[in-house]
């Protein structure tokens, strides 16, 4: 199987995805060489907002609980114990 | 962790300033540009953070190359850091095939790659940045020994014990994998251990009630399922389970311990990255050191008493990146993550972690 969603807990099949083609990685890579000469022009204060803004997102309430059932259908993680480490990454 | 390096990198990557014979000399940390993160499915999210909180802050761009069963969730990761408002390309997932990282690592773009994952994985990543010189960082297995002692308190190193085994389904890097157990308490240890992992109620991973649910892949329990089937035929007790759950569809596998497998079967020195505990007695604390360091491996250990010189023995002694009295092994955004031996190479998290990806300047003006 390649990329693809099983949900270990019943073995039923949920999605698969193609993988990027040479060209559409070729494409992420230039614009990762892009990104990077802005993006290290930035300041600690900008990154730093924007990371937090990531743990916020994560720290959601109804957003975590997608995140931690996301994971759950696909890779088994019991729900009760999406807070030991998913919290930490806030 | 994410809070822990918005907060934190601006003082650990700040010029450091030095007297030498220059009229001013000083260390200067620079991005290095596009990292490639190959990431398991272990810890779908925390691996990825781990990894990309410090990376982002320090001013590279990060590409996620993650496991090929969790392409949703390295999706919504990518949507998360979009959200959070960063630049367009700054985080991107490529959901491509274990055979196209090769390119990836081989792109003029990208400078240098982090794996988590399992040591063929970590070797293969290895060898190909190798050979265009490029910085690896690699997190890969673990057998960490729990040793228990004696003067511990047995109540809590057999509750700490069953959840630093079978967190996450068993399926941990840091899980604890071996428990060595001094010869005086073994028969009270392994009664309680035993009667734990019987407790425990295996199931559907959506309930409340659940404690243990199904195995990643049906590969990881055939493989788990064939190296207890190994373990058995080389000499080792089955103490409890041993056995893949056929009456229910799902990739479930039974609580299971095994005691004392001999040096000379073929899984002695294996990682069993599932619900399976090894059980090993042993006479004093020098055997249970020298047992603990007869590993490939050496990335946590958890060790358990209260005597302040076996403590000691147990923090210097122990070939681990980690050493954990009385506790069970888990990463902390503010003390470094990692190992040695077989376990991979450089660090996560800490200050460390984020000195790893980045270019350290030397100044020098007369």
């Amino acid at each position: 199987m390649g990329i693809a969603s099983i949900n270990p807990a019943t073995g039923e099949f949920l999605q698969s995805f193609e993988a990027l083609d040479e060209d559409t990685l070729g494409v992420k890579l230039q614009r990762a060489d892009r990104a990077f000469q802005s993006y290290r022009e930035t300041s600690f204060t900008e990154r730093s907002h924007w990371l937090h803004k990531a743990a916020s997102i994560l720290r959601n309430e109804h957003q975590s609980l997608e995140f931690a059932k996301l994971m759950v259908l696909e890779m088994g993680k019991p729900l009760t114990q999406r807070s030991q480490r998913s919290k930490s990454a806030l | 962790m994410c809070d822990f390096y918005a907060e934190h990198a601006i003082e650990f990557l700040a010029d450091e300033f030095v007297a030498t014979d220059a009229s001013q000399s000083w260390v200067k940390y620079q991005p290095l540009g596009a990292i490639l993160a190959v990431m398991p499915w272990n810890f779908p999210f925390w691996q990825v953070f781990r990894f990309a909180a410090p990376a982002l802050m320090a001013g590279n761009v990060a590409l996620l190359k993650h496991a090929s069963n969790v392409p949703q969730c390295a999706l919504a990761i990518e949507s998360i850091f979009a959200a959070a408002g960063f630049p367009e390309g700054v985080f991107q997932t490529l959901l491509i095939a274990a055979s196209q990282v090769k390119s990836v690592v081989d792109a003029p773009q990208v400078k240098a790659a982090t794996l988590t994952g399992s040591e063929p994985a970590g070797v293969s990543l290895a060898q190909t940045a190798g050979a265009a010189l490029k910085k690896t960082v690699l997190e890969l297995g673990g057998s960490d020994p729990f040793i228990v002692t004696p003067s511990a308190d047995l109540e809590e190193a057999v509750a700490v014990g069953v959840k630093a085994r079978l967190l996450n389904n068993g399926q941990s890097c840091i899980a604890a994998k071996r428990f060595i157990v001094v010869d005086s308490i073994a028969e009270a240890f392994t009664a309680k251990f035993v009667q734990a992992f019987r407790n425990l109620n295996v199931g559907d991973p959506m309930e409340q009630t659940t404690d243990l649910g199904p195995l990643a892949t049906l590969d990881i329990r055939d493989q788990l399922h064939a190296q207890v089937q190994v373990s058995m035929a080389g000499g080792a007790e089955l103490l409890t389970g041993g056995h893949p759950k056929t009456d229910v569809p799902g990739n479930f596998y039974e609580p299971t311990i095994l005691k004392n497998i001999p040096e000379s079967c073929a899984t002695y020195r294996d990682e069993f990255f599932g619900p399976v505990a090894l059980l090993f007695t042993v006479p004093d604390i020098n055997a249970a050191i020298a047992l603990a360091n007869d590993s490939p491996f050496g990335l946590g250990a958890s060790a358990w008493t209260n005597e302040p010189h076996e403590r000691d023995r147990f923090i210097v002694e122990l070939e681990a990146g980690a050493v954990f009295i009385n506790g069970m092994v888990k990463s902390d955004p503010r003390l470094p993550f990692g190992g040695i031996k077989h376990s991979g190479y450089g660090r996560e998290l800490g200050r460390p972690g984020i000195l790893e990806f980045v270019n350290v300047k030397t100044v020098w003006i007369k």
